[in-house]
């Protein structure tokens, strides 16, 4: 715990810094840095519902999908300045996690994951049909040349979603979620309402990827359908949140820190076919060798690579 | 909810259980003194854990009704039992496997009959409490996924406990532990029952459920077939007849 404490005072410091970097970056690295404080944003947000709560989301890309277009048209029909849209996209997204939330996450396992995947699709068609939101051929947005503005807005929320996740950690929620997660009806009959907590989990996972989409959707000042409601969106946040360890505070931004760095080398190296085929190899020897990511081995010292340890983290996984 | 009063901790009214074509339960009445030790006991499949688990919120009756401290509970959800001081063990176990023994009955004293009224610190501070009570001290800090089948049985009954309990349903928490193990939980329970808790038991272990028991109620296919004090229960013919078959229950009525 002490250990993991450090840590996450380490990183938010890190990112802290990262702050005064912009006026000595070219604008590639910019670009990629503003991309990983995206993704790694993403990631602590599905954090919440998948690591915490233990609900294997394959529809958070709605919210960020939804956050996109919220912002969008605040921004364009609305007139709406950034920071009154990206809030708006904020709430839309909470708002939609809860309503959708209530009945889906009384489904567990596999049902829910699947529920949330027909969200998503379900989501991404019904944008591509509304003609106040361009129909299938998508929105422009005002266009904000400064990137640096982006890098910082998108460092904040992954600043705030870091904070905020550290907050819950040790909180009487943090522990309810925990809680169901590892039993819900154990956690039942010791007084947690287990149907309030997931919903309220889902929501605050919404609301940061919403928040991202808006940011998103201004950086990038185009969005259509199949950008912003892409299902690659969805798994990378999954894959990095394991990568990193999920249930942990600052597992997922580290798992997005190296999916992101082993990108950038490979792509660095012109070897794109390869590229992907790497990051699948990768993925697929975490989730047989790291079950619970890597924070245990950061945090718990030498005592986590303990062979026994490991193979009793192996047993688990196959239950 | 100004509590009416009423002598029975538990109250369980002609509750019928039933899944699909079996009858778990087939029209059970069952009071629960305040202040009791009531063993519940029978073969297996007799329907014990099924009436522990309506009794509890945590499994619907197809028909029938029970009362907590004198509130119908029939339609209340689960989590909001333990707000009328009733708490419950798993006969197989629940820990939360990657929380701390600590934090486990922490998770307890942070919900519970209090509910959210506790702050954190407080409720850790009542989870160390229980932890001594229990002898579980020693292994605050480890993972529950690490603890011996005893420790995580001496867990079940921790979590309960944090919650503050008036009445506490312990299935089986005494299977598989040594003749010791099992003297340590039964003065455990005897402490417990003796701080005003109202328990009720299901136990196999015979020597447990004489050895403190007050009263004891037999469940046979769904049916209570005897009640009274443990020994005048042992003694039943139809109680041997039900754990032994009726070739040692005397008389001629078997084959």
């Amino acid at each position: 715990m002490q250990a993991g404490l450090r840590l996450t005072f380490a990183i938010i410091a890190l990112l802290a810094l990262g702050a005064l970097l912009p006026p000595h970056l070219n604008g590639n690295w910019v670009h990629v840095l503003t991309l990983f404080f995206m993704m790694a944003s993403l990631a602590q947000a599905w954090n919440l519902i998948g690591g915490y709560a233990g609900y294997a989301s394959f529809g958070n890309v709605t919210f960020f999908g939804v956050g996109a277009y919220c912002c969008a048209y605040a921004m364009n029909v609305l007139l709406w300045p950034f920071w009154g849209a990206a809030l708006l996209s904020l709430a839309l997204a909470a708002a939609l996690a809860a309503l959708f939330g209530w009945p889906i996450l009384r489904l567990r396992g596999h049902y829910f994951a699947i529920a949330t995947l027909g969200i998503a699709i379900g989501m991404g068609a019904l944008v591509a049909e509304l003609p106040a939101l361009g129909k299938g051929s998508g929105m422009t947005l005002p266009i904000n040349s400064n990137f640096h503005f982006f890098y910082w807005t998108m460092l904040g929320i992954l600043i705030a979603s870091i904070v905020f996740t550290a907050l819950i950690s040790r909180s009487r929620f943090g522990y309810a979620l925990v809680a169901i997660r590892e039993n819900e009806e154990a956690a039942a009959v010791l007084g947690i309402n287990a149907a309030r907590m997931k919903v309220a989990a889902w929501a605050a996972s919404a609301a940061i990827t919403g928040a991202v989409g808006a940011t998103y959707a201004y950086w990038t000042s185009f969005i259509d359908p199949p950008t912003v409601f892409d299902l690659n969106f969805n798994v990378l946040m999954i894959i990095m949140t394991l990568l990193g360890g999920a249930g942990s505070v600052v597992g997922p931004a580290i798992g997005s820190f190296i999916l992101s760095a082993i990108g950038e080398y490979l792509g660095a190296q012109s070897v794109s076919p390869w590229h992907t085929v790497v990051l699948g190899a990768i993925i697929v020897i975490v989730v047989i060798v790291l079950p619970r990511g890597i924070m245990p081995y950061l945090t718990g010292g030498l005592r986590a690579w303990n062979l026994n340890a490991l193979r009793a983290q192996l047993r688990a996984t196959r239950i | 909810m100004p509590a009416p009063a009423l002598a029975s901790a538990v109250e369980a009214k002609a509750v019928v259980v039933r899944f699909g074509g079996l009858v778990a339960l087939d029209g059970v009445t069952l009071s629960v003194a305040r202040g009791e030790i009531l063993g519940l006991i029978g073969p297996n499949g007799a329907g014990k854990t099924t009436l522990l688990s309506v009794m509890s919120g945590t499994q619907r009756p197809t028909s029938g009704t029970v009362f907590v401290e004198g509130f119908d509970i029939t339609r209340v959800p689960t989590y909001r039992i333990i707000g009328l001081g009733l708490a419950r063990t798993f006969q197989v176990v629940k820990p939360f496997a990657n929380l701390t023994v600590r934090e486990n009955v922490a998770v307890g004293a942070l919900f519970g009959r209090h509910g959210t009224s506790r702050s954190s610190r407080a409720a850790f501070a009542a989870a160390d409490m229980v932890l001594e009570r229990v002898g579980l001290a020693p292994e605050a800090k480890r993972s529950a996924s690490e603890l011996t089948l005893a420790g995580r049985k001496r867990l079940e009954i921790a979590k309960a406990l944090a919650t503050d309990p008036q009445v506490l349903l312990l299935d089986e928490v005494m299977a598989g532990l040594t003749p010791h193990e099992v003297d340590r939980a039964m003065d455990l329970l005897r402490e417990v029952n003796g701080s005003g808790v109202t328990l009720v038991v299901v136990e196999h272990v015979m020597k447990a459920i004489m050895g403190i028991s007050q009263r004891v109620v037999v469940l046979h296919q769904g049916r209570l077939i005897a009640e009274g004090l443990p020994a005048a229960v042992v003694a039943d013919p139809l109680v041997i007849e039900a754990y032994l078959g009726t070739r040692y229950a005397g008389g001629d009525r078997g084959a």
